[in-house]
């Protein structure tokens, strides 16, 4: 119960982090995605369940407000959740550069998908713009804040499972 | 929680599981033509009053951030700004002149007022799209304060987006700049008629794409672009912006040319939503139009001579 609860402050902080604050700490026109961060780590700490619980819940959320299509950005999250949870078994605790390359990997997988399914659909057909101008830099801006806030959220869980309260995988 | 310890979920059949409600949620939207749908607003409702007390903490983190430029840049840009002050007051008071000689002339001409008086609303941006494909915001006023969807919002005397989505409390506007946005629009100096999109490749720069101005009308840097007459969305004669590098297309049927907005979108916090929607001008027109028939005739017959 306290890791349901935990989870669900967790994604509204990152939800409200991004759209109240992050949202007008722009570099350029380029804002940084922290759901994805939030759902690639706990999807790589605690596996792919996990995962895609929270990054559908992120999704939905962000669809809410957002998204023309509801549930677009929930399928996206979940399956990025879905997918960082496959890291889960080779997941190493001290190591930084997994987690991090993880993150990346998985924004770039987000911005690919948004630009096929919103952008190249509607006939805006220059791939190479798009990446290096939006894409790329999204996935810097996010991997910098995730340096910081993979480790909160890999706290998070240490601190949860000490207490031992209930462990889902126990 | 504790159900799963007794019999755990395989997470393969949960993702096809949220994957499918997933699905099936957009095909409802999509049917729906992008309204909201009812699940939508009751999240949003909760989420609403939160958005508005972060939007002013993070309006205030990005004030600081500007507040930490330097000092050399700032002096700089004070001595530009002088400068640019005593041009624009004797530019005021040459323009005050061709005003009032304007009015006369008008007066002569017994032209109505260009720019007709339509009821508006203040509203206040409460949240803007986090992400960096769109561009959207919602705005504190929704169908209580007598919004609906398809309602002009201005900014700075120009025009900024279109209302998409009603709540009771509060509304989502598209801005003119996304990439989604396409606004008929009119050169108000030679009345040629154009397109103006919205283009994330300009965003950055703060520029549209203005399309489709016929070859042979004459259009130079600075003209003036309005909201034209023939859209049924927008009202007419609202302010756009202004055309920047025109350049001809390949097909020498058209030209296009990208436009400065009159809106500053990276620094909008206030708009007007005008309450007056085009579909009803049009329709009150038309069981007008029966009563009025000298009106009509002469407005077409100043058209005319106009093209």
């Amino acid at each position: 119960m306290k890791r349901i609860l935990s989870y669900a402050v967790l994604i509204c902080v990152f939800f409200f982090l991004q759209t109240g604050v992050f949202s007008h700490l722009r570099m350029g026109i380029i804002a940084p995605n922290l759901l994805i961060i939030c759902t690639a780590s706990i999807g790589m700490i605690r596996g792919k369940t996990e995962g895609c619980l929270v990054g559908f819940f992120s999704g939905i959320l962000y669809d809410a407000l957002y998204a023309s299509y509801f549930g677009l950005y929930a399928l996206i999250l979940c399956v990025i959740g879905y997918m960082a949870g496959y890291v889960n078994r080779i997941f190493y605790e001290e190591d930084m550069t997994l987690p991090l390359v993880v993150i990346g990997a998985a924004d770039t997988f987000y911005g690919i998908i948004v630009y096929l399914l919103t952008f190249l659909s509607r006939g805006r057909m220059d791939f190479p713009y798009y990446f290096l101008r939006i894409i790329l830099p999204e996935m810097v801006y996010t991997l910098i804040l995730a340096v910081l806030l993979y480790r909160m959220i890999f706290y998070i869980d240490r601190k949860l499972n000490s207490k031992g309260s209930d462990d889902a995988r126990a | 929680m504790n159900r799963n310890k007794r019999k755990p979920v395989k997470p393969r059949y949960l993702l096809i599981f949220l994957v499918i409600v997933c699905a099936v949620s957009i095909a409802l939207s999509y049917q729906n033509g992008g309204d909201k749908l009812a699940v939508q607003s009751g999240i949003t409702s909760f989420l609403i009053p939160m958005e508005k007390g972060l939007n002013s903490l993070g309006e205030w983190t990005g004030k600081n951030r500007e507040r930490m430029k330097t000092v050399d840049e700032l002096i700089e840009e004070n001595e530009s700004l002088n400068t640019q002050i005593e041009r624009l007051k004797a530019q005021i008071s040459s323009m005050e002149n061709n005003l009032s000689e304007l009015d006369d002339l008008r007066d002569l001409l017994d032209m109505k007022e260009i720019y007709p008086d339509y009821p508006m609303v203040g509203a206040r941006i409460i949240s803007k799209d986090p992400g960096n494909w769109y561009n959207s915001f919602i705005i504190d006023k929704g169908s209580n304060d007598g919004i609906k969807k398809d309602m002009n919002v201005i900014a700075d005397n120009g025009l900024a987006g279109i209302v998409t989505d009603v709540s009771a409390t509060h509304s989502t506007v598209r801005g003119i700049i996304d990439d989604t946005s396409n606004v008929s629009g009119m050169i108000s100096k030679s009345s040629e008629l154009c397109i103006i999109g919205g283009d994330l490749k300009l965003m950055e720069e703060g520029l549209l794409n203005v399309e489709l101005i016929s070859a042979d009308a004459e259009v130079v840097d600075g003209d003036e672009v309005v909201t034209s007459y023939i859209s049924d969305k927008f009202l007419p004669g609202l302010l756009i912006g202004y055309i920047t590098d025109v350049s001809s297309d390949s097909s020498m049927l058209t030209q296009s040319a990208h436009l400065t907005p009159q809106v500053d979108f990276e620094n909008i916090t206030n708009v007007l939503v005008i309450t007056q929607l085009k579909s009803d001008l049009l329709s009150d027109d038309d069981a007008q139009s029966a009563g009025e028939t000298t009106d009509g005739t002469e407005e077409t017959a100043v058209k005319g001579e106009g093209e």
